[in-house]
């Protein structure tokens, strides 16, 4: 089959809106019983705007050789086209198989992953190349999820089959989960150099179960439920079975001390919880009983305490426990509005400036408008992801669609809120920035089906006109 | 649901820019703040990369220079015979001495040109500081040195006219350019070599504070220097003896003679009857002697003048310079008086004290301003005068100083100051044996003086502690001072 994307520009903008021709493949249902549809044989829009994240790449991958040898480094231009290649696979792939999905949400994380690889590439050279990998890996993740992925609903089928896989995922770190990076937790699961870590996953089994869990009784929470005066309390029976999943969720973080994940699972819950039934009571007693939890956590465990007491004051710890807070916020300070430059700033002092404080790094050397950058790149991205769930008419896709956003959004505002002193300080990575092979994964996963959601709804909707 | 998915986009996105306002504000709003902090390590990182500015002598001769180096930037030092003047510049243990006085000069912080300083933060280039050029004649500074030959004690060698300061020394001293490695033998080391015993340490000053005494005597008009007086008894006060062994050779003396020989006696004298209308020092005293009713008066004039030199007084320099006294918190009785007179009590004078005495007689009787500092040169050329050449007012009337120098001249020309002398060059000085610490340690070694005494050009104070009499060991290491200095140094218009 050609490969419509190398064909020339001008031809690609003329061909966009052509009709298909008959008997190609179209890989979804809905749309493959109406050979009439106009199917968008291009996406000049998506790689356009990949070229455009590439050149971010490259740039930045320049601006650090010149800055350190004073010429383009050949590792540079490989890395560049092993990222380049890889992203325009995708896009290839896309074109095939997803033709109607968005065309923003791919290149929003191109751009997210080449800041991840100059950062990486800035501060531990020796893993520029292992980051490159683990994006790869992540593209024959999407790769795999629009291949195999027969439709939506078919997640919907399955829900208990994922959420059982899940708890079985996370559980088995209690028996073989290690601790390769002594981060003091238990989190991964692997062997011989190669590590996982279950959890990254799990939060997308865990929405794709609420999301459709929640679609299923959707009416019900939003009418039934017992009257105490004016408020409508949550029919509780229906829920059990949400809520022991979500117990028993947290239950597995917060025992292996993962507080971030636990953090980002309930705000995925109370976000999911709100935009199937419309109902603020819910998201209120959702945050009273956190509150309730997170008080119980303070008093009975000193790790929570401790986090608690460096976010009120890390100056006074600076040289403890406050050091690598009080470290990132240095870092952002010396970046100020235009920033050092790259390798012109002294990020290497912030513990983790690789992973958690990422954005600590990149303030320094990029300075406010690169740290305004990537959380524009962010909204984005969300916006792509509220917008792909109003696009859609089957209320599980939308609800799937919020949730995986929701994901994104919330990991995004938990690990800057902490490194930014708005909020207890909870080791989760900033998605597709952060150095890791699992959150990259789980977030290519992600995307594969928020994009296969798009490529559904637009489908369907450009049959119905 | 709709709706609700719409107001959820909205909640994240108003997270979205409480997380962008408080990044403007760590980045904008507390920026300095917190780089201010010494939780920052940038502050030690872009130090070192400074190239710190020169610290010159004088006549161009680098004292400490900076060199980058593939290992950074190193800062080098003539030799450590300059630590005294330049102190030390570590990133681990801080600035001493000039380098800490011109520090933001040094490390390029006061740029006269701001846009420069923008460009080179700009394109990243190293800070380049301004070079300092001190009054530091770098060979002066040299026999300074060797004449201390590492043994305690210091040298102040100064312009009497300007202040400006030629050499200022003192051992033991230390490597400045090896500091970081020996820093822990350094603070344990009892011969204190980073201490700066030129302008820190406060000894007894001995009989070179005879000068001070003298010239209050004479100021007041007291004593006509030329009336010869018999003087061989010793007196007692307080049954403290004080007698006249110094001029043993000779029984009759006028003021002129009894200053050159040191007489303690009539500087013990001089010291209780500045209150009077007239000192009486020949030999017939008789009880009641007429001090005893005046003291309060005696020891308020020779506080006076001893304030006038500057004791008790804070002395303005480029260096911290320690407080000398005149006595402690004890009252004035008769023997501490008349013991402080000649220069012992309580009395306790810095080397840099001292020289500005003698400077003050070389220099008409006006104090100069010591300093250490003529201007700060900017990479680009712009300089800056750091050079004020005032000085700290008027101490005796210049006829009491031309008498007073007189006096110093026969000292050298005749006394105890004789291996002051130069051939071909008068001299003026005088020399301190003073007693200090437990009775019968060697007592601290003293001179005091200037040259040419009819138009000085250096005035230079020497003290070698617990070394001996001041004739045998301060005075001809002041003599080699001085003579380097005469042939070195010829300040502008003399």
């Amino acid at each position: 089959m050609p490969i419509p994307f190398i064909e020339p520009k001008a031809s690609a903008i003329a061909d966009e809106n052509r009709c298909m021709h008959a008997g190609e493949p179209v890989s979804v249902a809905a749309s493959a019983a109406r050979p009439a549809v106009r199917v968008p044989r291009l996406r000049p829009t998506e790689l356009g705007l990949l070229l455009l994240a590439l050149g971010i790449l490259g740039l930045g991958l320049w601006q650090m050789d010149l800055a350190r040898d004073g010429a383009l480094a050949q590792r540079s231009v490989v890395a560049l086209g092993a990222f380049g290649g890889a992203f325009l696979i995708m896009h290839a792939w896309l074109t095939i198989r997803r033709p109607f999905a968005d065309q923003l949400v791919l290149p929003i994380a191109a751009a997210i992953c080449a800041l991840g690889q100059i950062v990486v590439a800035r501060l531990i050279p020796e893993l520029a190349v292992r980051q490159g990998m683990w994006v790869g890996v992540g593209a024959v993740a999407l790769l795999g999820v629009v291949t195999v992925l027969p439709s939506i609903g078919w997640l919907r089928r399955y829900r208990y089959t994922f959420a059982a896989l899940g708890v079985a995922l996370v559980l088995s770190t209690f028996v073989l989960g290690v601790d390769p990076n002594g981060s003091g937790a238990r989190l991964w699961l692997g062997a011989g150099g190669v590590y996982f870590q279950p959890s990254e996953v799990f939060k997308i089994l865990l929405v794709i179960f609420f999301a459709a869990y929640l679609d299923e009784y959707r009416e019900l929470l939003s009418y039934a439920g017992p009257r105490v005066g004016p408020l409508r309390l949550p029919p509780l029976p229906y829920l059990t079975p949400l809520l022991g999943m979500l117990a028993l969720a947290l239950l597995v973080v917060v025992l292996q001390r993962d507080l971030g994940a636990a953090l980002l699972f309930f705000g995925v819950f109370l976000a999911l919880l709100y935009a199937a039934s419309g109902r603020a009571l819910f998201v209120v007693l959702g945050v009273a009983l956190f509150a309730v939890g997170a008080t119980f956590l303070y008093q009975f465990f000193d790790h929570v305490q401790l986090r608690v007491d460096i976010w009120l004051d890390p100056w006074s710890r600076a040289d403890t426990g406050g050091y690598q807070l009080v470290q990132g916020l240095t870092a952002l300070a010396a970046g100020g509005i235009a920033g050092t430059g790259l390798t012109f700033g002294y990020p290497e002092y912030v513990p983790a400036a690789h992973t958690d404080f990422v954005i600590a790094a990149i303030g320094e050397e990029l300075g406010l408008a690169g740290s305004l950058g990537v959380l524009a790149l962010y909204v984005l991205l969300v916006h792509r992801g509220f917008h792909i769930a109003l696009r859609t008419r089957d209320t599980f896709a939308a609800l799937l669609a919020v949730g995986l956003t929701s994901v994104v959004g919330i990991q995004a505002l938990v690990i800057l809120g902490g490194t930014l002193k708005l909020m207890p300080l909870t080791g989760v990575t900033l998605p597709l920035l952060s150095y890791g092979g699992s959150s990259i994964l789980a977030n290519f996963i992600l995307l594969g089906l928020l994009l296969s959601i798009s490529h559904e709804s637009e489908a369907r909707l450009a049959a119905e006109h | 649901m709709q709706q609700n998915i719409e107001r959820l986009h909205t909640a994240l996105l108003g997270a979205f820019v409480v997380v962008a306002l408080t990044l403007g504000y760590w980045q904008f709003f507390r920026q300095d703040e917190i780089l201010a902090r010494t939780t920052n390590p940038r502050l030690a990182e872009e130090a070192q990369r400074v190239v710190r500015g020169k610290l010159l002598a004088r006549n161009g001769e680098a004292l400490a220079q900076s060199r980058v180096t593939d290992d950074g930037v190193v800062r080098e030092y003539r030799n450590p015979g300059v630590a005294a003047v330049t102190g030390y510049h570590s990133l681990r243990y801080g600035n001493s001495g000039i380098e800490e006085r011109f520090d933001d000069y040094l490390r390029g912080a006061r740029s006269v040109d701001p846009f420069s300083a923008f460009a080179d933060q700009l394109f990243h280039r190293r800070t380049v500081g301004s070079d300092v050029v001190l009054t530091i004649d770098a060979r002066v500074q040299q026999e300074a040195v060797d004449a201390l030959g590492g043994e305690p004690g210091a040298v102040v060698a100064l312009d009497p006219k300007t202040g400006a300061v030629l050499a200022l020394a003192s051992a033991p001293t230390f490597d400045p350019g090896n500091l970081d490695k020996a820093w822990a033998s350094l603070v344990d080391n009892p011969g204190r070599p980073l201490f700066n015993r030129a302008t820190q340490s406060a000894y007894t000053p001995g009989s070179t504070f005879k000068v001070v005494t003298a010239a209050a005597a004479l100021d007041l008009g007291l004593v006509d220097p030329n009336v010869p007086f018999r003087c061989t008894t010793p007196i007692s006060i307080d049954r403290l003896s004080i007698d006249c062994r110094n001029h043993a050779h000779l029984p009759t003396v006028n003021y002129r003679e009894a200053f050159a020989w040191s007489c303690n006696r009539t500087f013990g004298l001089t010291g209780l009857e500045l209150g009077t209308g007239r000192l009486q020092l020949a030999d017939d005293l008789r009880a009641p002697y007429p001090w005893q009713g005046g003291i309060d008066g005696s020891a308020r004039r020779l506080e006076e003048y001893a304030e006038r030199f500057k004791f008790g007084q804070p002395i303005p320099f480029e260096l911290p310079v320690a407080r000398s006294q005149l006595k402690g918190d004890t009252q004035w009785y008769p023997s501490l008086l008349a013991q402080t007179s000649f220069g012992q009590g309580e009395l306790s004078a810095t080397p840099m004290l001292m020289a500005l005495s003698a400077a003050t007689i070389a220099n008409g009787g006006v104090v100069p301003k010591p300093s250490l500092a003529l201007e700060a040169r900017a990479p680009s050329g712009a300089v800056t005068r750091l050079f004020d050449g005032g000085n700290l007012g008027r101490a005796i009337k210049p006829e009491t100083a031309a008498t007073m120098n007189e006096m110093m001249v026969l000292s050298v020309d005749t006394a105890y100051a004789q291996p002051a002398r130069i051939p071909g060059v008068k001299v003026g000085g005088k020399t301190g044996t003073a007693e200090a610490g437990e009775t019968g340690s060697t007592p601290h070694s003293w001179f005091v003086g200037y040259a040419p005494a009819d138009n000085p050009r250096v005035a230079v104070a020497v003290i070698l502690e617990n070394r001996g009499s001041g004739t045998d060991f301060a005075t001809p290491a002041a003599q080699r001072v001085m003579r380097v200095a005469l042939d070195a140094y010829r300040p502008e218009g003399r």
